[in-house]
């Protein structure tokens, strides 16, 4: 019996296909690697900051010096327990920005009872303004600690740290607002030694 | 003898009812409309231009010393240092680590109330700085018509950034803007600023009548 040529290559042929797939997956493969897509991807998750360390986010660039717990205003009246986040911030944009971005800063006290909600900005130094293009100035936050607490509440031991939680922002894209931001989850924070400055 | 008319090859007429015609589905019509008016609201949206980016001003620019006239408002720059420290009279001292651009500035208002609150210090790369506020006292601020405001403005901007800068007089801020005039004041900054060590503490502003 003679086979005709076609039918006495077609096995062979089938064969030859058959490694295409297996070679396409391997050169993709090469590929994915010599772009550095096998590379070990970096941790996952909330970063830590050391004092004193620039965040650098999307707007704006933070660093954390440190963290005053008080019981005064800044003009000595007596006030609720406070704990006073002292920050320099430098704004990246390109015109004077009124007001540190709400919601970037907050504050955790590990182990503790937690600190109110609300994260006040108030004057730092000579400073009390805007924040303007690519000029670093100090900055202070305040939050009452523990919540709730005022002038009247018993004194409670200073927590030998607290974490500041620093966010991210990311331009939220829309179609009647311009320069609209909304505030990330956080991105990382900053385990700050707090000074017991209290008088109370 | 008149030659007789050649004969032109008749094209046989198709009759319109024997075309084919494709009919959209009465279903699918309102659908396809929608899609029309999205397609072309979308269209629009990405091509229209930025409103931000695309404001008319009319320019009145004058140079250090001079007033630029437009027909609300006139404004000249009398006098311009470059510090590092302002003392505002009262509180802390401004210290900064990068300049203190202080400019004395006299606004004449006519014919209506100006709120005089967009003015800025702007650079050669653009980008815009406000009047510290801190030394607010100082600044413009309301000013009604047949008077004028001699107030003294300070801009902390990093010290390379200064070449070139001009003062804007702009439109006073609100919620619509639109095509209207506005002023650009040289601050006679040269190529090279240099930071004066010295302390400036800015006079209160005033008003005198035009």
């Amino acid at each position: 019996m003679i086979m005709s040529p076609t039918a006495a290559r077609t096995p062979r042929r089938r064969t030859a296909l058959g490694w295409i797939p297996l070679v396409v997956v391997v050169l993709l493969v090469g590929l994915v690697a010599a772009t550095g897509g096998l590379a070990k991807a970096p941790g996952v998750g909330p970063r830590r900051f050391a004092v004193g360390e620039p965040v650098v986010l999307a707007r704006w660039v933070l660093v954390v010096d440190g963290v005053d717990l008080v019981d005064t205003t800044s003009y000595g009246s007596p006030s609720a327990p406070t704990l006073r986040v002292r920050l320099r911030a430098t704004w990246t944009g390109d015109a004077t920005e009124p007001l540190l971005s709400s919601g970037l800063v907050h504050v955790v006290v590990p182990g503790g009872p937690p600190p109110a909600a609300d994260v006040s900005s108030v004057a730092a130094g000579a400073y009390s303004g805007g924040f303007d293009p690519d000029v670093e100035r100090p900055a202070t936050l305040e939050v009452v600690w523990p919540d709730g607490a005022d002038e009247t509440t018993p004194r409670v031991p200073a927590p030998a740290t607290v974490q500041v939680v620093v966010r991210d922002e990311r331009e939220a894209q829309n179609f009647l607002y311009a320069d609209q931001w909304q505030v990330t989850d956080p991105l990382g924070h900053v385990d700050v030694p707090v000074t017991d400055s209290r008088t109370r | 003898m008149t030659a007789p008319p050649p004969e032109v090859a008749a094209t046989p007429a198709t009759p319109a009812s024997s075309v084919p015609r494709r009919h959209v589905p009465a279903a699918l019509r309102p659908v396809l409309g929608l899609l029309g008016c999205v397609v072309l609201a979308v269209a629009v949206a990405v091509a229209a231009p930025d409103p931000s980016e695309q404001l008319r001003r009319r320019w009145s620019d004058a140079g250090p010393g001079a007033w630029a006239v437009t027909p609300d408002r006139s404004a000249r720059v009398t006098s311009v240092a470059v510090v590092g420290t302002v003392d505002p009279g009262y509180g802390d001292v401004l210290a900064s680590r990068q300049a203190l651009v202080v400019a004395q500035v006299d606004v004449a208002v006519r014919h209506r109330v100006a709120q005089l609150n967009h003015v800025y210090l702007r650079t050669a790369d653009d980008k815009e700085y406000a009047p510290r506020s801190e030394l607010s006292s100082a600044g413009l601020a309301q000013t009604q018509p047949g008077f004028t405001r001699h107030a003294t403005l300070v801009f902390e901007v990093p010290s390379d950034r200064l070449p070139r800068a001009e003062l804007v007089v702009d439109a006073d801020a609100a919620s619509v803007d639109g095509y209207t005039d506005a002023i650009r004041l040289d601050l006679g900054l040269g190529r090279t600023v240099r930071v004066s060590p010295e302390t400036v503490t800015p006079a209160p502003a005033s008003v005198t009548t035009t």
